[in-house]
């Protein structure tokens, strides 16, 4: 690969320090899971970590619509001595779903008819749920059907679970999401035989900021994998910290 | 008085009244039977050991009621005023059920409805049940049966463990490898509305539950099993059910707000 040298005009001579070239790479995001679980919530704690006064809810329902929402967040990875700036493009579509009978707005099934032709290339998919709601979880399975279609053979899948911070009221639990892994691969390689991407599963809280930088990692390793940028053979997920 | 009636109680287990009146007394004599008993729903009119009809307290106060009533009817046989009546008298079987006996009262002509029953032993025996006390008994039985549907995991029904245990295998449809004991195990939680602890097994769920699939809802999603039980309790004259979440081993994992399931009387 070809290196660039970024020239301190105020050093002096012979102390010229040679600076990785940094490669941007765009990566597209499609958190999926049922409405409430913190989908939009998760995109702006991974844009600002956590808020300086702790999270603030109304900033998400400000940024709440019917419609698809769109996110940045930017991030940088250092990886076999390259440094990549990852640009991760949030697409986050509503949880409600047609089968709900949902008729205050537009629905998931909905929203992704009308922007079927600009979702291309999804590269991680964010299987998210709620520790705390043991039907977010099991739902996912019907959301994993509903995404299928929108995949490729090397998109990554996260099940992410929120709300870390309430432990207490845990209903998904460490076996739970040991099975749920090896359901979605499995389910993923009978929907689409050529599949060859990763299932990985990470638990954060928006609230308090707990594995949002182990998951903007995760998430632009993923993407890196998903572009072919790095061999699919290296480890890119991390595993379930329970 | 209706503390021992079950759903299968008949006439003959209500207080009942046997006055008999010979149709040729006089209606000043009635009047007086019935000043002298107040709660003596009517009277059997009898010809020697038939029964000839009934003249109940409603019926003979609204007669003597009347312009000219007391002239009328206070000095000739109470013959004469039976024969005003237009129904005849209701006579029913004193192994009757109560229930039945109810439906029939009330598929009366509408201005006989509230007249006593009148009840017959074996032996040939007439008695006279009021109708209110007939419907007082029918509600009492009702609240009774209704009762006694709402188990709760202290009062359920009368299963055995084990074959509370294979309604439990068979529902869930668990095939041979499954541990009977794991249904045995006793959990306990507290009702977060009476602060009640609360303490049940697979097998007490069973029995709470006379239809499983209100009681028992089986989770299968993303390659696991997770099951939800109604734990229900009784808090006074309510009844509360606490939604507990368990897993494929039968493990406790959580439980959700309590809810009201049931007030009654």
């Amino acid at each position: 690969m070809m290196q660039t040298w970024n020239i301190v005009h105020n050093a002096p001579p012979g102390l010229w320090k040679p600076m990785p070239e940094v490669i941007k790479v765009t990566g597209v995001v499609l958190p999926v899971g049922n409405g409430a679980v913190g989908k939009t919530s998760l995109a702006l704690t991974l844009q600002q970590n956590i808020l300086p006064n702790g999270w603030d809810d109304s900033l998400a329902r400000l940024k709440k619509t019917k419609n698809l929402e769109f996110e940045f967040v930017s991030d940088q990875i250092e990886l076999n001595g390259n440094c990549y700036n990852v640009v991760q493009q949030f697409l986050i579509p509503p949880g409600q779903r047609k089968i709900e009978g949902n008729a205050s707005g537009r629905t998931y099934e909905d929203v992704i008819a009308i922007f079927r032709f600009h979702i291309r290339k999804v590269d991680v998919v964010l299987l998210s749920y709620m520790i705390t709601r043991l039907e977010s979880f099991s739902d996912l399975e019907s959301w994993i059907h509903q995404v299928v279609d929108l995949c490729n053979e090397n998109t990554d899948f996260i099940l992410v679970g929120t709300h870390l911070d309430l432990e207490e009221q845990r209903e998904v639990h460490p076996a739970n999401i040991n099975s749920g892994k090896e359901y979605v691969e499995k389910i993923l390689r009978s929907l689409r035989p050529t599949w060859r991407g990763q299932c990985a599963a990470l638990e954060v809280s928006n609230h308090n900021g707990v594995n949002i930088a182990a998951l903007r990692q995760l998430i632009s390793r993923s993407i890196l994998r998903a572009r072919g940028i790095v061999a699919p053979s290296q480890p890119t997920c991390f595993d379930c910290p329970n | 008085m209706f503390e021992d009636l079950t759903i299968d109680s008949m006439l003959c287990d209500l207080p009942a009244h046997d006055r008999q009146v010979a149709g040729t007394m006089l209606g000043r004599d009635v009047l007086s039977v019935f000043e002298r008993d107040i709660h003596l729903p009517g009277v059997l009119v009898m010809d020697g050991a038939r029964l000839v009809g009934i003249v109940s307290r409603e019926t003979f106060f609204e007669r003597t009621g009347r312009v000219f009533g007391p002239e009328v009817f206070l000095s000739r046989p109470i013959a004469t005023m039976l024969e005003t009546i237009p129904y005849a008298p209701l006579v029913l079987p004193d192994t009757t059920l109560i229930t039945l006996a109810t439906q029939q009262v009330l598929q009366r002509d509408r201005a006989a409805i509230y007249q006593p029953v009148v009840s017959e032993t074996a032996q040939g025996e007439f008695r006279l049940i009021s109708a209110l006390i007939l419907f007082m008994a029918q509600s009492h039985q009702l609240t009774a049966l209704h009762r006694q549907r709402m188990f709760t995991v202290d009062a359920g029904q009368a299963l055995s463990d084990d074959e509370a245990a294979r309604q439990f295998v068979a529902f869930a449809r668990l095939n041979g490898g499954f541990d009977l004991a794991r249904c045995f195990v006793r959990h306990s939680t507290r009702c977060d509305h009476c602060g009640q602890a609360i303490s049940y097994s697979v097998v007490d769920i069973v029995r709470a539950y006379p239809q499983l699939i209100k009681g028992i809802t089986l989770e299968e999603a993303m390659g696991t099993r997770s099951y939800r039980f109604y734990v229900r309790h009784q808090c006074g004259n309510e009844i509360w059910e606490v939604p507990v979440q368990h897993d494929a081993n039968l493990e406790y994992r959580s439980q959700r707000p309590a809810r009201l399931v049931e007030t009654y009387a």
